[in-house]
């Protein structure tokens, strides 16, 4: 165990035993009594043993008899109560931490969750914590483990003094020795566990896809599960292969362990066996002396083997240091400012990578209460634009600017949005629009102004509905159409001075598309907006028209505008979708 | 107590089906089984005799080291035998129990793809599916629970006939004790049974929630309205929900084990007080009661295990149930061998579907979606679906692959009704591109053809490829058509474009041959030149093909044959994009409503 190992452990205990006091005094008392009760049992019955021997008074022997069943119980009766109370705690703990972890989570910049640094820390500490059961090995395993080990190794001493001391040095080195083997172990499994890794994540994926319901149609008219299925069973037969090496040897190893093990045992007994023959000890001291080192010799291998444990996870808690490191955004804003703003844009950049630039000196703004559109082909760029309006990722190079003020965190709250992949919550409809703003608007002016108020009033619960399944099990399923003019309403509902748009309407039929986008201009009424729309006829709503290609804005200005350059990005686009309605405008 | 024996038989069955299917998957589990039962007996009693002969030893006149170290050197070699083949077989039942756990996932996992249709559009069935999986886990832990309770049962047994030597008295105190404390944790469990939805919901509810703090696709809506706060408050409430109900379930547990406590101490002091009187009236000499009391001590220990393991085996019970549930159920009966007559003739004809009178509700809803409807899709007509949201036109593709029945009517292929036949013939018959349709993580040749990569037809797939304008660009790859698809699996996975996925589902379909091609929004997520480019390899692709084609954009349907327009469950009108256009106001309002802000001569908009 290296240095580093043990600071992560206690940075990590340092960040959850505050959470819950009461699970660590609990842990504390349970391993206690856990390591001390065989040894009081050891010397009580070690006692009436001796009694026995030397025949002592009736009395006597019903009192030591007494002793050892009486403390039997009430240990037996106080570890139960422990353990229950240990189980309580720890889950309460176990969900504070879980909590602590989603809050830093939800605190993070955006753009610094969703980069592939973070989803690594995902995989390699939070979930192996939180899912993977390291949190319990910590404090159900490790812990105990590690205060049984120092109690019983104190008392054994103290108790022991008088006898054989010695013995407990062979007592060591089987237990280093045990130690060096389960290093060998540790290790190959490391190496396997590399390997194992990848066939897991494919398994996983595979697995997700059997899963996934929206593909049960193309699953089903292509047999796709014949080739699925195929793939499956040569990762799973190339993972047991994997481990059956692995195990195979381990088990090989295991035997020898376990044959240290007895050594060490009737090693003890026979050194004390030779004393008793000799006369040197009673028959009762041999049992208690055995007995302590036995369990001392126990207490040790398991205290040893939490710590290989513990070891052979560190990776776990230092990639959770990694993680609690992680700067969060501390002022998020609070006031929803419904004034329109001006917004700018001055020679941003943004690329994820260095030497790989998505964005490069884009430059425009867009005058408050006015409405911009912004187009382009798929991956031109559009989508980082909304992000970095909304302050998810911080630019390169330049600046985005509010109102005149460099745009930060609580800027947010000047700003509402409809994005291209939003996402509704298993809350009800009312939470669902209302969100963190309830009582600024009107709920039902906004359902009816995406066409939804009768859809909602006719809902069993109406707006105290649950939408989906996933948290209240009898919620309402909204199809993806219906979560989109949802979404809508929630945005109309923050009644933000600034809006954004992504791709609103992709899911809407026709008839509803053209609604919104005949009362665009009233629904956005006052607002600054940037509307990003595959569907060129819709930004003629808009003041003007910005064209994104590769990265940088090719073309701005009116339709019309943009209609006159000749071999134009914009004008190439929109032809393409009016050719098939051209006629129509003849007819 | 009628329920009581009920649950019994089944736990029993359930057992037994899982027995057998292990010894079907691995002889060799049995193997491990035994010997983990026998070293579960050999390894307490040695443990109980050792004391006893050692003292037996030292009570001789002249004992002898020679004959003590005997006894030791032969425990020792009794000890380490058993407790290394023990863990030995251990770590190698591993292997064995991975495998098995595998195997059984393979089961669900081919079941959650080949069941009935309707059931994944039934949420509850998710949740079974999860449930299944969970009894995976568990495998490992009730093979050797379960090998623990034989030996333990086999141990208890014969304690008890030793024991019993001291005194017969003791057989009805033992008997008695074992009864009640069996008692009082079967109450336990039932009460614990009780409390079982309630934590299901309430830690289903917490996952949610932490799923939306953890995945960042909440992210962005999650900053943007600043539910931070009520995802948390709602975490915090459900935290304290569990809280409770764990302090019940902890109660009860508890009280349930301080009378097992108590009923220990009636034991071991009956024992005692039988001994002492032996000791002081009979002359029992120290080693047997030694013996004794080690008998004692570890039947408790062995009883209090059994008990415990007992109820984790019930526990386990309802996992196994679950498992057993999912692939026994109906929902294991994968169409492709249910409706219709197995070996099917086969359809033969240009592809003429046809609709008549069919109506369709979807289980558990009150109205109907399609009412009466009669279609017709003559044989190579391209025929465009059109109508608003909710009208029914994906509900049609659906009926037409066969993957819900019409509650009433009937739908025909070339005159034959389209349930008379072998499902995997008739879907052969089909091809089909949707909106959800993606590519896998393998390789493209096998994304194309949906086959292992030694049986794809090279010819139909550069076919395939060339009709949708991709075969040049697969070239340029460097695997070409080996290249694996997904960078999220593959160091050297490449990922397509929006529309470059589409068009190689678009392949995947004319790879198939099918004569009828349904075609159900493919272009909604594309932009304007990559949904320009798809509608040029539909005309290509369709050509001499039945095809179906449904898309909210109605600039399509100028080169469909026949548009039908959807109403309230019904063909409202049907006929040319022109015929329509003229004749029928709805369907020329819904094209105005698009058309009209395309018009190159007027610059206004709406």
């Amino acid at each position: 165990m290296k240095v580093k190992n043990w600071k992560a452990l206690l940075y990590f205990l340092k960040v959850v035993c505050p959470m819950s006091w009461r699970a660590v005094v609990c842990s504390f008392c349970s391993s206690a009594l856990k390591a001390a009760a065989p040894m009081v049992t050891l010397v009580l019955s070690s006692r009436l043993l001796a009694s026995l021997t030397v025949r002592a008074s009736v009395e006597r022997i019903l009192l030591d008899i007494l002793a050892l069943l009486l403390f039997g119980t009430a240990a037996g009766v106080l570890q139960a109560l422990l353990n229950s109370r240990f189980k309580i705690r720890m889950d309460e703990l176990k969900d504070n931490f879980t909590l602590y972890v989603g809050k830093r989570l939800m605190k993070m910049q955006y753009g610094r969750l969703e980069s592939p640094e973070v989803q690594d820390l995902r995989q390699q500490a939070l979930l192996p914590i939180l899912r993977w059961g390291n949190f319990e090995f910590v404090f159900q395993e490790f812990v105990p483990a590690f205060i049984g080990g120092v109690i019983t190794a104190a008392a054994t001493i103290v108790l022991l003094a008088e006898y054989k001391l010695w013995l407990v040095f062979p007592i060591l080195l089987t237990v280093t020795i045990h130690l060096f083997l389960s290093q060998i172990q540790n290790e190959r499994f490391q190496k396997v566990a590399m390997t194992v890794g990848k066939v897991e994540r494919k398994l996983d994926y595979y697995d997700s896809v059997t899963n996934d319901f929206t593909l049960g149609k193309d699953i089903r008219l292509f047999r796709i599960d014949k080739i699925l299925m195929n793939k499956i069973r040569e990762l799973n037969d190339k993972e047991v292969g994997a481990f059956a090496g692995l195990f195979y040897s381990a088990a090989v190893l295991d035997f020898w362990e376990t044959l240290l093990v007895q050594v060490q045992i009737y090693f003890v007994y026979a050194i004390a066996a030779v004393d008793l023959i000799w006369k040197t000890i009673s028959i009762d001291v041999f049992f208690r002396f055995t007995g302590l080192f036995i369990n001392f010799g126990n207490s040790l291998f398991q205290f040893m083997n939490a710590l290989v444990n513990l070891y052979s996870r560190s990776r776990f808690l230092e990639k959770f240091v990694e993680f609690d490191e992680i700067p969060v955004e501390t002022d998020t804003g609070r006031e929803c400012r419904g004034e329109a703003q001006p917004v700018e844009f001055s020679h941003v950049s943004f690329g994820y990578e260095k030497g790989k630039e998505i964005l490069t000196d884009v430059s425009f703004s867009i005058p408050a209460g006015k409405a911009v559109a912004l187009v382009g082909e798929n991956g031109s760029g559009k989508t980082t634009i909304a992000k970095l309006l909304s302050g998810f990722l911080t630019p390169t190079a330049g600046q985005v600017y509010i109102g005149g003020a460099p745009l930060f965190a609580a800027s947010r709250s000047s700003l509402s949005a409809v994005y291209q992949d939003f996402q509704l919550f298993a809350f009800t409809v009312r939470e669902n629009v209302e969100t963190d703003y309830a009582g600024r608007g009107d709920m039902w002016e906004c359902l009816d102004s995406v066409g939804l108020k009768e859809i909602v009033g006719s809902l069993p619960e109406k707006e105290e509905t649950y939408l989906y399944k996933s948290f209240e099990t009898g919620g309402t399923e909204f199809s993806y159409g219906q979560g989109q003019k949802l979404a809508t309403a929630r945005s109309l509902y923050k009644n933000a001075g600034i809006i954004l748009l992504d791709e609103p309407t992709s899911a809407f039929d026709a008839k509803a598309e053209y609604e919104i986008f005949r009362d665009f201009r009233r629904l956005i009424d006052g607002k600054t907006a940037l509307l990003i729309s595959h569907r060129l006829w819709s930004c003629r709503f808009c003041d003007e028209i910005l064209v994104l290609s590769g990265g940088r804005i090719a073309e701005r200005g009116s339709h019309e505008e943009l209609m006159g350059i000749e071999d134009g990005i914009y004008r190439k686009m929109f032809l393409a979708q009016a050719q098939y309605y051209e006629d129509s405008a003849e007819a | 107590m009628k329920k009581r024996f009920q649950s019994l038989s089944s736990v029993l069955s359930n057992y037994r089906y899982l027995l057998n299917k292990l010894y079907q998957c691995d002889h060799r589990l049995y193997r491990v089984c035994f010997v983990m039962i026998a070293a579960g007996l050999i390894i307490p009693l040695s443990n109980v005799i050792l004391p006893k002969l050692l003292i037996w030893a030292t009570l001789w006149e002249a004992p002898s080291l020679a004959m003590i170290l005997g006894i030791i050197l032969l425990f020792f070699v009794l000890s380490s035998l058993c407790n290394g083949f023990n863990n030995y077989y251990l770590r190698r039942n591993g292997v064995y129990l991975t495998n098995f756990g595998f195997k059984l996932k393979e089961d669900i996992q081919e079941i959650s793809m080949t069941m009935p249709f309707p059931m994944t559009e039934d949420s509850g069935v998710l949740d079974r599916i999860k449930l299944a999986k969970g009894c995976i886990s568990q495998v490992q832990s009730i093979v050797e629970t379960f090998c623990r309770c034989i030996s333990a049962i086999v141990l208890l047994v014969g304690y008890t006939a030793l024991i019993v030597r001291l005194n017969l008295l003791i057989l009805p105190v033992f008997a008695a004790c074992v009864l009640l404390d069996a008692l009082a944790v079967r109450r336990m469990e039932q009460k614990l049974v009780e409390k079982r939805q309630p934590v299901a919901n309430a830690d289903r509810k917490k996952d949610y929630l932490f799923r939306t703090m953890f995945d960042y696709r909440f992210g962005k809506d999650l900053r943007l309205f600043r539910l931070e706060e009520m995802i948390t408050e709602k975490f915090t409430r459900q935290r304290d929900e569990k809280y409770k109900l764990n302090r019940e379930m902890e109660g009860k547990r508890f009280a349930a084990q301080t009378v097992g406590a108590v009923l220990r101490l009636v034991c071991e002091a009956s024992v005692y007080l039988f001994l002492l009187a032996a000791y002081l009236n009979k002359g029992l000499q120290v080693d047997d009661f030694v013996l004794y009391t080690g008998l004692t001590a570890s039947f408790q220990t062995i009883s209090r295990g059994l008990t415990a393991d007992l109820g984790q085996l019930f526990r386990m019970n309802i996992s196994i149930g679950d498992y057993r549930g999912f692939v026994e159920g109906n929902l294991s009966q994968p169409e492709t061998s249910a409706s219709g007559k197995a070996e099917g003739r086969q359809i033969t004809g240009g592809g003429e579907i046809r609709f008549e009178n069919v109506s369709f509700r979807y289980p558990g809803t009150e109205r109907d979606v399609l009412c009466s409807l009669n279609l017709t899709i003559e044989a190579g007509f391209h025929v465009s679906l059109v109508g608003l949201n909710g009208a029914g036109k994906s509900t049609v593709v659906k009926l037409i692959c066969r993957l819900y029945r019409p509650t009433a009517g009937n739908i025909y292929l070339d005159g034959q009704n389209i349930w008379d036949c072998s499902l995997e013939e008739y879907r052969k018959r089909l091809s089909a591109v949707f909106q959800e349709s993606r590519l896998f993580a393998c390789s493209l040749a096998e994304n194309i053809a949906m086959e292992e990569g030694s049986a794809v037809d090279d010819r139909r797939m550069w076919e395939a490829l060339r009709a949708v304008d991709m075969e040049e660009k697969v070239l340029r790859l460097p695997q070409k058509e080996q290249t694996n698809i997904l960078k999220y699996l593959y160091d050297d996975g490449v990922e397509f474009s929006g529309g470059e996925t589409q068009r190689l589902c678009i392949a995947r379909a004319v790879y198939k041959q099918g004569d009828v091609l349904l075609l159900d929004e493919p272009t909604a997520a594309l932009d304007a030149l990559a949904e320009k480019s798809i509608y040029e390899s539909f005309s290509q692709v369709s050509r001499g093909k039945t095809t179906l084609f449904i898309s909210h954009r109605l600039n399509s349907n100028r080169f469909c044959d026949k548009v039908v327009f959807l109403e309230n469950g019904r063909a409202a009108a049907e006929g040319s994009h022109e015929q329509l256009l003229e004749s029928y106001p709805p369907y020329r309002e819904l094209y105005e409503m698009q058309a009209k802000n395309y018009k190159l001569k007027e610059g206004a908009a709406v």
